[in-house]
């Protein structure tokens, strides 16, 4: 695939901003004793972070319309 | 539970895996391949999801809540930039047919043995206690599964003596079998092996279903769902800490196994070969990557709820929290689910045991016994012999030996320990890969010192501070090795190295084996020179893209083995020409600066160069292939015959073609070299026409701004004087109006604009008439001037004005540089054929005959002028030229008798009135 | 003592225009026709100043001016530049063999002068 447009950066920003969410001092948000929808909060938005995450690279993985064919290696690598 | 239905259930169970193995490479042989799409490929990565998922992420949240955790949420987040690193790892391992982690890091690193052996020998320890692991988890369970039901206590099973023990060692015995089975049926290790890769798929997707089965049985069946399942727990005081992230070092423990998993999800040998080496189509990671980490969130959805169910049904025993997914089930007597939660863990299990010694076998055959053997002239020899016979026994022992390693340290010193934390450790050791990998695919400047050097110390400091502590632990070492450190050194104290305290164990080597890994790496890279083929390899590696994208067919390789120049070079001549192919390697010879001896034997960059040079006559396949065959050593894959097949027939047409076809390119390039070269001359003499166009008429403009000036500034000047500057203004005007005039004629004649009055001409009126005007500057000058022109000219066909300005010009010219005093000029004419010839000739210094061509050229001047004389335009002979070539004669110049020049000129004849009427008559 | 100027020019009504403006301002002047008659003119006798045509029979200005600058005994020597070339090249060209000024043909008599003055380091009349 043909490295162009933005998508490298978004990509590394996000993953900046993952590794800042899941690390301490930011963790402790999540990490509350209380509950929602009567399931444990920590155990909720821990998961409820890593669906955002997983949609994330979803949406960056997305092929483009007009993205260039994906790079074929030479036939005889295969 | 029989033990003989559950061995039956599990042996039909792996012969279904093989048989899906089987399946998947005829399905390959056939070209009709199941593996090659996005599904399978993700459902392959999921390899990552061992017995430690399937049973210890449960232990690990019924000990410490969220904190199995990280352990996903790490991939997850190093599949985020995946576009930055995977992508990039993948396409090197492409473009260089890496088959292993070994095989890429010392591939990176100048393709040294050294450090291929390091990491194999790192590897093969390293995953060690992850193998012992998997077979502690299947006996585990199997031995569960056989005792149930029976007392509680019996399922905090740690090993159940001897019989566990053997168990243990079947379990060990028929993984390895399998693992050959799967494995070392190829022989040529970068071969894809579609059929295992299928087979591992087919495992994710069990364990997974069977890992939800239980989930969903405990959520639902045990309980209402979520709510009222957590609801209950809530009630319970002793289960808070289940819903939140451990106790006091849970943060640092957090952050580690997070860097860690991030790690390990490249950098585990098997990881490494599913995610890198297997990959069919590197399109097919835009789904995985996003896929991959799904299936590893609802893998875990249900691992809190059965920690949890299993707290809750098994409260105040002693019960064995790795195993709830399958004690769970026993205790409410759901045995077929129980048997089919022991065949998930054991395809979680197999899985990775199957690919692990996959991977390492070839890893310790091509990185660890193979350098060995070449070194030893094993494979040498007159007679080349099979070596796929050799190469399989070497895997298959290799497999042996992994196996049971991971049985010994099971041994050892993994029965006391939970799945997560035995797992870990192993992770610790994949993670020192880690700064080889990222900073060797980014940073051309690391090199190999600096890798050895850094992979070392970490794993000295890996082995010191996890592995015999561990040892130490089970009492194979004393255990005042890690209260005291050894010899009571407490500075030296395993988990608190260097007095560093404080810290979880893991944390602690991870700080200690990354500072000491990194820091050498950089280090020692800053400080070594690189040699050439570190260069190169960087090169290839951190601008993989580059050399990939832009020359898509190149896909960049350097070989191994050996052939003589000679051989090389009459193998490439074959194909291109033996001059060419002589000059091409000559080239090379002096662009690179060496000597090419006829017998040395070829660098590699030679042999590259001689396969580039061949890849261009006859397709990069054949190349290959052909540099094989003179090549010692490198073996030809089946790919590259069949690849040859398709070639051959274009190969033959299109070797014939390529000489003529050379001949003309070199031919065309020549008249574009020509044809640039005079367009750059043709465009320098534009400058400069406009430049000496521009001086000239400044020239006669200073003199005249001088003057004016000066007679401005100076009303007090001499009458005398005031004249002579008036005569200066009025001449250097007139010579600047004559300049202007004549520029003018010039551009519109060379542009074909002048309008021209063409008639016939007397010649001997239009000549007289020019000496006529002549006349005062002949008298001034002093000037000898004859005239012959025989009689009975026929009239000329000409422009008369300007026939008489040609002969004006000449003349001029000729009193000009005629001798002085006692200065000649000569006009004379020549009747010939269809024109007359007119020479001026004088007697002065005459032109020099390099001289005598460029004189008609614009702004021609010679440098011989005397002060006397005025200045000319440089313009009036070009303007003669003009003339006379319109009228369709020639002019040109010779050296006179006198030695002085002679400028003669023809003007052709008018036509006949008759013959001209005739013509139109018809 | 007045100055003593060289004139180095090979147009004769420029010569003669220049020789004029130049003992008008008081100046000693002398004539040199090509850039190796120059050369033999200011061996014979050091000129404070010299104007210098650059496109010259024999040895260029150019060529002319090296020559002086190369020589320590001729450092003293200012050097002022005559050109019918007006390029931008040909002045940075002209200053940067050691030429103190460049003036482009045609010029003005008068700021010649004050030009030649104030390299003499003479008060500028106005």
């Amino acid at each position: 695939m043909k490295r162009t447009g933005r998508k490298r950066e978004w990509s590394i920003t996000f993953f900046c901003l993952g590794l800042i969410l899941l690390f301490p001092p930011l963790l402790t948000i999540f990490n509350n004793p209380g509950f929602i929808f009567g399931i444990p909060a920590t155990y909720f938005l821990l998961f409820c972070l890593w669906g955002g995450m997983i949609l994330v690279i979803a949406l960056g993985a997305k092929r483009q319309r007009n993205s260039p064919t994906d790079f074929k290696p030479p036939k005889d690598i295969l | 539970m029989s033990g003989g239905l559950v061995i039956s259930v599990s042996f039909m169970y792996l012969g279904l895996i093989f048989a899906i193995a089987y399946y998947g490479d005829i399905r390959a042989e056939q070209g009709r391949s199941l593996t090659k799409n996005p599904y399978i490929y993700t459902l392959s990565i999921a390899v990552f999801c061992t017995s430690w998922t399937f049973y210890g992420s449960v232990g690990r949240a019924a000990t410490s809540g969220l904190g199995f955790l990280p352990i996903y949420l790490g991939p997850t987040l190093m599949f985020m930039v995946w576009s930055v690193v995977l992508v990039k790892i993948i396409r090197i391992c492409k473009v260089n047919r890496i088959t292993s982690i070994a095989d890429f890091i010392s591939s990176r690193f100048g393709k040294s043995s050294t450090l291929g052996g390091l990491v194999t020998i790192i590897a093969v320890i390293g995953t060690m206690p992850y193998i012992s692991l998997q077979l502690k988890s299947i006996a585990t369970s199997f031995t569960i599964l056989v005792n149930a039901p029976g007392e509680p206590s019996m399922w905090s099973s740690n090993g159940e003596g001897i019989f566990a023990m053997d168990t243990t060692f079947m379990v060990a015995l028929t993984l390895a079998m399998f693992s050959i089975l799967f494995g070392t049926r190829h022989i040529d290790a970068s071969e894809h092996h579609e059929g295992l890769v299928a087979a591992i798929a087919f495992e994710s997707v069990v364990k997974l279903f069977a890992f939800l089965a239980v989930g969903i049985f405990v959520t639902y069946g045990i309980n209402d769902g979520f709510v009222d399942l957590f609801s209950k727990a809530q009630a319970r005081t002793d289960l808070d800490f289940v819903f939140n992230i451990g106790n006091d070092t849970g943060y640092s423990q957090w952050m580690t196994m997070t860097i860690l998993s991030m790690a390990a999800i490249i950098c585990l040998p098997r990881q490494f070969y599913i995610t890198a080496v297997e990959n069919a189509d590197e399109g097919h990671l835009r789904k995985a990557v996003w896929l991959f980490p799904l299936y590893l969130l609802i893998i875990n959805l249900f691992v809190l709820p059965i920690a949890v169910g299993g707290k809750m049904t098994f409260a105040g025993t002693s019960a064995d929290a790795d195993m709830f997914v399958l004690t769970v089930p026993i205790f409410h007597d759901q045995g077929a689910l129980a048997l089919f939660v022991f065949i998930g863990g054991l395809s979680a299990a197999s899985s990775m045991v199957i690919v692990a010694a996959i991977a390492l076998s070839t890893m310790v055959c091509n990185n660890i016994v193979m350098p060995i053997l070449l070194r030893m002239h094993w494979t040498g020899g007159e007679e080349r012999r099979d070596l796929s016979g050799l190469l399989l026994l070497i895997r298959r022992a290799s497999i042996v030996v992994i196996l049971f390693l991971g049985y010994g340290y099971f041994r050892i010193a993994s029965e006391s320990h939970s799945l997560v934390t035995i797992g870990l450790v192993s992770f610790s050791a994949a993670a020192q890969f880690a700064p080889a990998i990222f900073i060797g695919i980014f940073w051309k400047g690391a090199s190999r010192n600096g890798a050895l050097v850094g992979l070392l110390l970490g794993f000295l400091i890996w082995v010191y501070t996890l592995l015999l502590p561990s040892f130490a632990q089970s009492g194979w070492l004393p255990i005042s090795f890690i209260e005291n450190g050894p010899y009571g050194i407490a500075f030296l104290k395993p988990y608190a190295l260097f007095g560093l305290e404080g810290l979880d164990r893991l944390t602690h080597a991870l700080l200690w084996s990354m500072f000491f890994n990194i820091g050498g790496f950089i280090v020692i890279s800053l400080r070594s020179q690189q040699g050439a083929m570190e260069r190169i390899q960087g090169t290839l590696f951190v601008d993989v893209f580059l050399h990939t994208e832009e020359q898509k067919e190149s896909g960049s390789r350097y070989w191994s083995g050996s052939a003589t120049i000679t051989d090389l070079q009459e193998l490439v001549g074959r194909f291109v020409g033996d001059r060419r192919a002589a000059q091409a390697f000559h080239r090379f010879a002096q662009e690179n600066n060496i000597q090419l001896n006829k017998t040395t034997i070829a660098d590699s960059a030679l042999l590259d160069h001689a396969e580039t040079l061949l890849a261009g006559a006859i397709g990069s396949a054949t190349a290959r292939v052909m540099i094989g065959s003179v090549v010692k050593g490198e073996i030809v894959g089946l790919d590259d015959v069949y690849q040859i097949l398709d070639e051959t027939s274009q190969v033959i047409e299109y070797s014939r073609q390529l000489e003529t076809k050379s001949k003309e390119l070199e031919d065309t390039t020549k008249q574009l070299q020509t044809a640039n070269e005079r367009l750059k001359e043709l465009d320098e003499l534009k400058d400069d026409l406009l430049s000496t166009i521009s001086h000239e008429l400044r020239t006669p403009l200073t003199s005249i701004r001088a003057f004016s000036e000066i007679l401005s500034d100076n009303p007090e000047v001499l009458e005398e004087e005031r004249k002579r500057f008036l005569g200066v203004i009025i001449k250097e005007s007139q010579r600047l109006t004559r300049l202007i005039d004549q520029i003018l004629d010039l551009a519109k004649m060379e542009a074909g604009r002048m309008d021209w009055s063409m008639g016939k001409v007397e010649l001997v009126e239009a000549v007289e008439q020019a000496l006529a005007a002549m006349d005062g500057l002949v008298k001034e000058k002093n000037v000898e001037l004859t005239l012959t022109i025989p009689s009975g000219v026929p009239p000329v066909m000409a422009d008369r004005d300007q026939l008489v300005q040609v002969v004006i010009n000449l003349v001029s010219n000729a009193i000009k540089f005629c001798k002085h005093p006692g200065g000649k000029v000569e006009v004379s004419a020549v009747i010939r054929e269809n024109d007359v010839m007119v020479s001026v000739s004088d007697n002065g210094a005459g032109i020099l005959p390099e001289n005598q061509n460029r004189i008609f050229e614009k702004f021609h001047q010679t440098n011989q002028i005397s002060d006397q004389m005025p200045r000319g335009t440089g313009l009036g002979l070009a303007i003669c030229r003009e003339i006379i070539t319109f009228f369709g004669g020639k002019i040109w110049v010779k050296t006179a008798k006198e030695k002085g020049a002679c400028f003669l000129f023809t003007v052709p004849f008018a036509l006949p009135e008759i013959k001209t009427t005739a013509m139109s008559a018809e | 003592m007045s100055h003593s100027v060289l004139v180095v020019e090979d147009e004769p009504n420029i010569v003669l225009s220049l020789q004029f403006v130049m003992k008008k301002a008081g100046f000693t002047v002398r004539i040199a026709g090509d850039g190796q008659e120059a050369l033999n003119e200011i061996a014979r006798d050091i000129p404070d100043l010299v104007l210098l045509d650059i496109m010259l029979p024999k040895r260029d200005g150019l060529d002319v001016c090296e020559t002086i600058r190369a020589n320590p005994d001729w450092s003293a020597i200012k050097i002022v530049m005559l050109s019918a070339k007006s390029r931008e090249a040909d002045k940075e060209k002209a200053l940067a063999i050691g030429a103190d000024d460049f003036i482009a043909k045609p010029f003005s008599t008068r700021e010649l002068g004050d030009r030649v003055k104030a390299l003499l380091g003479l008060g500028v009349s106005s």
